[in-house]
């Protein structure tokens, strides 16, 4: 018995020793990488909004996903098996706001930046990351720019036999707009 | 420490073409030689201090004989500990690489190479022995995977890139485009040239038998 309660402390003293060497080095880097992941972002806004260096501020949006989905639930059979999440939600001054939004396609989660201005349209957005069909979706460049309605998956663009990817990245535009116009307080 | 001790890594023991250990990660990070570099440095720095932990730990015989029912599970704190330490230290200070390499720096921990020098060799032997084994074993199993990387990018892609991503300013195209066979890129080409090493490797092997026959 007392064999086991000696291995147990030494198990626990060399877990403690390499927990504080952990917390040691995460002091140093975790504000490094806090700033790594904000260039980042920055990065991929002023992409969107194609100019050279951006400044965003993080905030909590307000808007609640899942309301949306249920009450469209009836209305639209489509959102049935929506599934979005607004992941990140960043503002550049009073014009501009940016979520990061996992929507799930056919075969994997799309993350995807999308811009929506003081008016309420869609100023632009870039697909982070996705693992779709290969093949199946020839192309990821959006043609919504400047659109404040998105209905269908014409309206995003993308070519047949990718409904599934399709109707993600419509669900996505829908609650980016649908956001914007929660965490933009009116402006539109 | 003996000059037999720091080559044996290379060519006698190579954990990869000889001992055919850590081949998962082996075929995944190979895409670049700037990939294969990366994991060597990492991989290279947790082999060491592993060694050099480990056999620091065995070197107390009290020690040794406390944790001798839970050895394996402290080996293992330990690793896991290092290539966490070596994952938020690459996050922070050179994420494209982190982002490159991906998962495979947190599988370091489950590498056998790892865990089977800890136990075969640095819990049997002074420290300053197994640093060196742990840097034979770490250059060993990088210079397996810069052959593989190189051989894979420069038929795949056409080009050598020494840091950063394919295409970045430390990246040299030395076939054009056309001529390229981008399956070299995918894990069908890792397979093959992998495949094709070994076999060179047992044919010498065979030939040097012969030999001394």
């Amino acid at each position: 018995m007392k064999k086991y309660f000696v291995t147990g402390i030494v198990l626990s003293v060399f877990a403690l020793v390499c927990g504080l060497l952990l917390a040691l080095v995460n002091y140093v880097t975790a504000p490094k990488i806090a700033e790594a992941t904000q260039a980042k972002i920055d990065n991929s806004i002023a992409e969107i909004l194609g100019v050279d260096s951006v400044e965003s501020d993080p905030f909590v949006s307000t808007f609640d996903v899942q309301t949306v989905m249920e009450e469209n639930k009836e209305a639209d059979k489509k959102w049935k098996s929506t599934s979005v999440k607004i992941k990140e939600s960043y503002k550049v001054g009073n014009d501009y706001v940016f979520y990061l939004i996992d929507t799930k396609g056919f075969a994997s989660t799309i993350s995807v930046m999308i811009g929506v201005n003081k008016n309420g349209s869609i100023e632009g957005s870039s697909v982070i990351s996705q693992s779709e069909t290969k093949g199946n979706v020839a192309k990821w460049d959006f043609k919504v720019d400047g659109l404040d309605t998105i209905n269908s998956k014409k309206d995003v663009n993308m070519l047949a036999g990718s409904t599934f990817s399709s109707m993600a990245m419509v669900r996505a535009y829908q609650t980016a707009i649908a956001a914007a116009k929660v965490d933009l307080g009116g402006n539109n | 420490m003996n000059k037999q001790n720091f080559l044996k890594g290379f060519i006698k023991e190579n954990p990869l073409f000889v001992l055919l250990l850590g081949t998962c990660p082996a075929l995944a990070v190979t895409t670049s030689l700037g990939n294969a570099l990366g994991m060597t440095l990492a991989f290279t720095f947790v082999m060491v201090l592993s060694n050099l932990i480990i056999s620091l730990i065995n070197a107390s015989a009290k020690l040794k004989e406390l944790i001798a029912p839970v050895r394996i599970a402290v080996y293992i704190v330990v690793i896991a500990s290092l290539v966490t330490v070596v994952e938020m230290i690459l996050h922070a200070f050179i994420p494209q690489l982190y982002e490159s390499l991906g998962v495979f720096i947190s599988l370091i921990t489950v590498n056998c190479i790892v865990l089977g020098r800890a136990e075969a060799y640095a819990s049997q032997n002074k420290p300053l022995d197994s640093v060196v084994d742990g840097v034979s074993m770490g250059l060993g199993y990088g210079m397996a995977l810069v052959i593989i990387a190189t051989i894979r990018e420069v038929i795949g892609n056409g080009t050598i890139t020494l840091w950063g991503e394919v295409g970045g300013s430390l990246s040299f195209r030395i076939i054009p485009e056309e001529y390229v066979i981008s399956a070299f890129t995918q894990s069908a080409g890792a397979f093959l040239v992998l495949g094709i090493i070994l076999a060179i490797m047992q044919a010498i092997q065979n030939s040097k038998k012969k030999g001394d026959k």
